[in-house]
């Protein structure tokens, strides 16, 4: 069978051929389309053949890394198929002002994942009473029974939100200087405090890793986990 | 493929699908990967807590497909060092 439409891995920086070929989904070759001065990194695929699954996932960003490692590259979310040359060119070219912008500012840069995780259980057993911002004679009506079991969940959740804005800010004060830029989440999930991504040149990411390493020496009883480097996912523009 | 693997694996393609199913250029298309498989980006982070904790505990270094997991203490040894 052949394949009929194109899947869109990355828009990179100049025209030029890859340097070594590159194998894209199902092993197809990824080839370059050039328009102006960029280029959409593409291989053939069938509609129906691409899923999120593993191997397809993998390949994608292995494709997106051998790119960057040759040039500016702004990574496409996965599985974004194009029904064709024409349409690929179209979309190059109406978004070209963007893709350029885009390619300058993150030339040679990377993103680094830093999250930190506690012990959510322990965090909500050692939060102090006065976090309870009311003080209400005990009975035993239910009314009265349920209403301080709300009071008391909301001061909870307030506590645990202002503990987890006092970790983004001392995680940002150390690692904020050393990245070009940086995005936070608090709580993403409930063992998570903060999850955030760090932008920085190829030649600073040792240096904010050891920042971080730094970090969990002087909280042992958190754990801060990075990843990466990983291309600027959560850099582009979307 | 042993236990350690397939776990380093799994936190790997977590991480990943942190990124590449909900970050990055968007173009549309012929094909929309569905909310119900964004969603399970974030199901899935539970379970990342859940292998890097373990990884943790064994103070073992991952190899990510895009780099690593840092065990943080062990690269704090090697700063101390």
């Amino acid at each position: 069978m052949i394949s009929d439409r194109l899947y869109l891995y990355a828009i990179v920086n100049g025209v030029h051929p890859l340097e070594s070929p590159l194998a894209g989904l199902a092993g197809t070759a990824v080839s370059l389309l050039p328009c102006y001065d960029l280029a959409a990194a593409v291989s053939p695929v069938m509609l129906d053949a691409v899923r999120p699954e593993p191997e397809q996932l993998l390949c994608h960003e292995r494709v997106v890394e051998a790119l960057m490692v040759q040039r500016s590259t702004l990574p496409v979310r996965f599985g974004t198929v194009l029904s064709g040359t024409d349409q690929v060119l179209a979309t190059l070219a109406e978004r070209h002002h963007t893709f350029a912008a885009d390619l300058s500012r993150l030339e040679d840069q990377v993103e680094v994942g830093v999250r930190v995780l506690w012990d959510a259980e322990a965090v909500r057993r050692t939060r102090p009473e006065q976090a309870l911002p009311i003080t209400v004679a005990r009975d035993d009506r239910p009314g009265t029974r349920y209403l301080l079991a709300r009071a008391e969940e909301q001061a909870v959740e307030r506590q645990l939100r202002w503990e987890a804005e006092r970790l983004e800010a001392w995680c940002m004060t150390r690692l904020k200087p050393l990245a070009t830029d940086a995005s936070t989440q608090l709580l993403m999930t409930a063992a998570m405090p903060v999850s955030a991504v760090f932008l920085t040149p190829r030649t600073g990411v040792t240096a904010l890793l050891e920042a971080a390493a730094h970090l969990q020496v002087e909280r042992p009883d958190l754990q801060v986990v990075c990843s990466g480097p990983w291309p600027p996912y959560h850099f582009v523009t979307k | 493929m042993t236990s350690s693997a397939i776990r380093e694996r799994e936190v790997s393609l977590l991480e990943l699908l942190d990124r590449i199913l909900d970050k990055g250029v968007v173009i549309a298309g012929d094909l929309t990967i569905s909310v119900a498989d964004i969603d399970l980006i974030y199901l899935g982070l539970g379970v990342i807590l859940t292998s890097v904790e373990t990884l943790d505990k064994q103070r073992a270094r991952y190899a990510l497909g895009a780099g690593a997991v840092v065990a943080p203490e062990a690269r704090a040894q090697q700063v101390n060092d």
